[in-house]
């Protein structure tokens, strides 16, 4: 090749664009790659109501059962037909992607929590799988460097469960919000803002957010954080770095001195095969794309000798939760109620110290409330009747809905869950793919039967009315509504069914990091313990899932291992 | 179970290409479009805009003209006009007769659905009757929804199939969401608008 470059990233995700800013800016030559089309978010991203769309947000007939996501946001999502994956008999697992320039940052949920030490030294403390290989003093100073650049808005509470970070000014309540907190308060909970990557203040040139509630169909003037909106523009602005869209990785190349040569790309629409040199690999494609990668470029798995690559496989659980409506707010006035895009949270109540220590499962989860106006009023159909005076019933419960879900429930590592090849299945470009084998354990269904019991006493305390989830008087959506309910099969309350955990779209995990090469793929630097000059951004290093959100926690890991590079660099180790 | 790419095609094509689909897929769209341009401009915050011309002459791509008119009758019945828009100024009917339609050959059960749904309208006389009968008609049909132990008419699962596509077709719709139910979301805002209930902060 003619140009070799100083540093491969292959993903413009949150991880992907962070790597390419640090590393453009500390003057090295950057390649990004990333399989989809490039994004411009003033350009793509519009306000639209749901009668603006022929479909009504469902999309053509047929049409979204090829792309994920909605008939707004698919474009910013991911062509199932083209990236298809396979699962063991057994798995229901959902992996939701996206392929464009940004990634998922570009509709993530901007829940931008730290993790605690009693997450990373959780093994420690009640002797189940691994410790993180770090402390939260090590990724302190990462946290912060994160967070006062991409903007964070929240409110310092000091709970020990609940690391604070450097904020932007929180933002107000609404009035569910207000009425969970007070209940919180009367049931001694620890409750605050969600904390999230959305401004409410100008930074870096970024406007603050004007709550229009369209967070996950793409920011149109890029007030929450993604790649696209925060980390893309002073990358560029370098020179140093160079963006190829619509070039999909197949495989890291390999020297004969046990170093990463490159990475092999395929160019997506000619189908070209495009080989790329440079010192530093940077694996930054999503957790689960970065395991692939690393799978299909050697036998057995590069950077695999613990034997552990594509083991481990987590995520947190979902599946619960509590929507109805809290009769205080009934038949009140119209307010802009869903505009942030947000709600509260409840820290973790569970297993943090003796005096909070169970008996039925290890671990613990945050809760997350929040009520009002919504862009489709979902309970509607499902509420008897009809005429006039159904009319104002379901106006008068239009302001009133409230909700309460699991935002991080945490899920056991087990060997037993897994990422690998399908050994005939390829996507669209003859790539194999991914089989994922995916299950949940006792201490699963455990942990989520107990959140149940605690977001109905909330709402209870609230003075809330649940609705059934499931049944005939359910609420009924339709594919791809926002907050369409991901109901379990029964007739009955939530108390009473048997809950089935499912995924949240946070898998992390299958390279994880360890303090010996023989316990994990990575080190505490997301370097691999293998290969000097390889690096794996994501989630892939996470040996647990903590119970925060966990894109926070893998941008500090990204920004650390920046550090490390650069400092390894410096020093020629590398 | 996916649809493969022929289907999908063949069905875009039929959508798009046929020279009623071109015409209809734009005049649905900009009427839309329209639509929006005007919603939150101004300080008037409620009423549903006036039907677009298209769609006072809508020929139904799907139903016969007599069922148009039946499931037309139906779907005002559900969601009236009163102080707010109902499903007339919604175009409810037209919606689903343009989704049924849209859906070509791809979900041939919904579409029976709808065929028998109707059919068991008309057998039920709902056709033939006056506006003041028919009323009476859907509420007798309603009734086990309210009451279970009722016994259900054949006409009861057209009842629930037809209300629960109204409703959508209602509440997604400009005069639902904003005529009938005033939502003030995904709008430009300075700031959001704290709680200032001094009730809400007390259990």
């Amino acid at each position: 090749m003619a140009v070799k470059y100083d540093a491969i990233v292959v993903g413009s995700g949150a991880c992907g664009g962070w790597a390419a800013m640090e590393l453009a800016q500390a003057g090295m030559k950057v390649l990004m790659l990333e399989a989809g089309s490039p994004v411009d978010q003033s350009a793509d991203f519009h306000h639209t109501f749901l009668y603006d769309l022929k479909f009504r947000g469902r999309g053509e007939p047929g049409f979204l059962r090829r792309y994920s996501g909605s008939e707004r946001n698919y474009r910013i999502m991911l062509d199932n037909e083209e990236n298809p994956y396979t699962t063991s008999p057994g798995t229901v697992y959902r992996w939701s992607r996206s392929r464009c320039l940004g990634g998922r940052s570009l509709h993530w949920a901007r829940a931008s929590d730290r993790m605690a030490d009693y997450e990373f030294k959780a093994a420690s403390r009640d002797g189940y799988g691994m410790d993180w290989a770090l402390s939260y003093a090590d990724l302190k100073p990462y946290y912060d460097r994160v967070e006062r650049f991409i903007g964070v808005s929240g409110a310092a509470e000091g709970f020990p469960q609940f690391p604070d970070g450097i904020f932007l000014p929180v933002m107000p309540l609404n009035c569910a919000e207000t009425i969970f907190t007070a209940a919180c308060k009367s049931l001694n909970w620890p409750t605050t803002h969600r904390r999230l990557a959305q401004l409410t203040t100008p930074l870096n040139g970024r406007p603050p957010c004007h709550y229009c509630g369209n967070c996950v169909n793409g920011c149109d003037v890029g007030a929450m954080f993604s790649t696209v909106s925060t980390t893309l523009r002073p990358a560029l602005k370098t020179g140093n770095l160079e963006v190829r869209t619509d070039s999909v990785a197949a495989q890291v190349r390999m020297n004969n001195e046990n170093r990463a040569q490159g990475v092999t790309y395929i160019e997506r629409f000619t189908r070209r095969s495009v080989d790329v040199d440079a010192r530093i690999v940077i694996l930054a494609a999503s957790t689960l794309e970065n395991t692939r990668l690393l799978l299909l470029s050697q036998k057995e798995g590069l950077a695999n000798s613990s034997g552990t690559l594509g083991h481990y496989m987590l995520d947190q659980i979902g599946g619960g939760g509590v929507i109805g409506f809290l009769p205080k707010l009934k038949g009140g006035p119209s307010r802009l109620d869903d505009g942030k895009s947000a709600g509260i949270t409840i820290p973790n109540l569970v297993n943090i110290d003796a005096r909070t220590a169970r008996k039925d499962f290890i671990r613990g989860y945050v809760i997350n409330a929040t009520g009002g106006q919504s862009e489709y009023p979902l309970y509607a159909a499902s509420l008897p009747g009809f005429g006039s005076e159904w009319k104002k019933e379901v106006r008068s419960r239009f302001v009133a809905q409230a909700r309460v879900w699991i935002a991080g429930g945490e899920m056991l590592a087990r060997k037993e869950n897994f990422v690998e090849l399908d050994p005939e299945v390829k996507d669209h470009w003859g790539i194999p793919v991914l089989k994922i084998h995916f299950s949940h354990c006792d201490n699963d269904r455990a942990l989520l039967a107990h959140f149940q019991q605690t977001a109905e006493e909330l709402f209870r305390k609230a003075g809330g009315e649940a609705m059934a989830m499931t049944g005939p008087s359910a609420p009924v959506g339709f594919p791809g509504a926002p907050g369409s309910p991901d109901a379990a099969p029964s007739k009955t309350t939530p108390a009473a069914r048997k809950l089935t955990p499912s995924g949240v779209i946070h898998e992390v995990g299958t390279a994880r990091m360890s303090v010996s090469p023989r316990d994990g793929v990575l080190n505490a630097f997301c370097q691999t313990h293998d290969i000097p000059n390889l690096y794996v951004f994501g989630g892939n290093a996470f040996p647990s899932t903590g119970d925060k959100h966990p894109t926070l926690t893998m941008m500090a890991l990204a920004a650390r291992g920046c550090d490390h590079m650069l400092e390894s660099v410096k020093s020629r180790t590398v | 179970m996916t649809v493969s790419r022929r289907t999908l095609l063949e069905w875009a094509i039929r959508a798009s290409a046929t020279p009623a689909g071109i015409h209809f897929f734009s005049r649905w769209t900009e009427a839309a479009q329209s639509q929006s341009a005007t919603a939150h401009s101004g300080t008037s915050h409620s009423g549903a805009q006036s039907a677009p011309d298209f769609l006072a002459t809508y020929p139904p791509q799907f139903f016969s003209a007599r069922d148009f008119a039946a499931l037309e009758s139906f779907t005002q019945i559900l969601i009236p006009t009163d102080e707010t828009p109902g499903a007339r100024e919604a175009h409810c009917a037209h919606f689903v007769d343009f989704l049924l339609h849209s859906m070509g050959t791809l979900s041939p059960d919904t579409q029976q659905q709808w065929r028998d749904a109707l059919s068991s309208l008309e057998a039920a006389g709902f056709h033939d009757s006056s506006p003041e009968q028919r009323k009476s008609m859907v509420a007798k049909i309603a009734a086990p929804e309210l009451d279970p132990a009722l016994e259900k008419s054949p006409a009861f699962a057209a009842y629930l199939l037809i209300k629960r596509e109204t409703v959508f077709a209602f509440y997604t719709s400009r005069a639902g969401i904003i005529g009938a139910l005033d939502y003030r979301g995904n709008t430009y805002n300075v700031s959001f608008p704290a709680c200032t209930h001094p009730e809400h902060h007390e259990i």
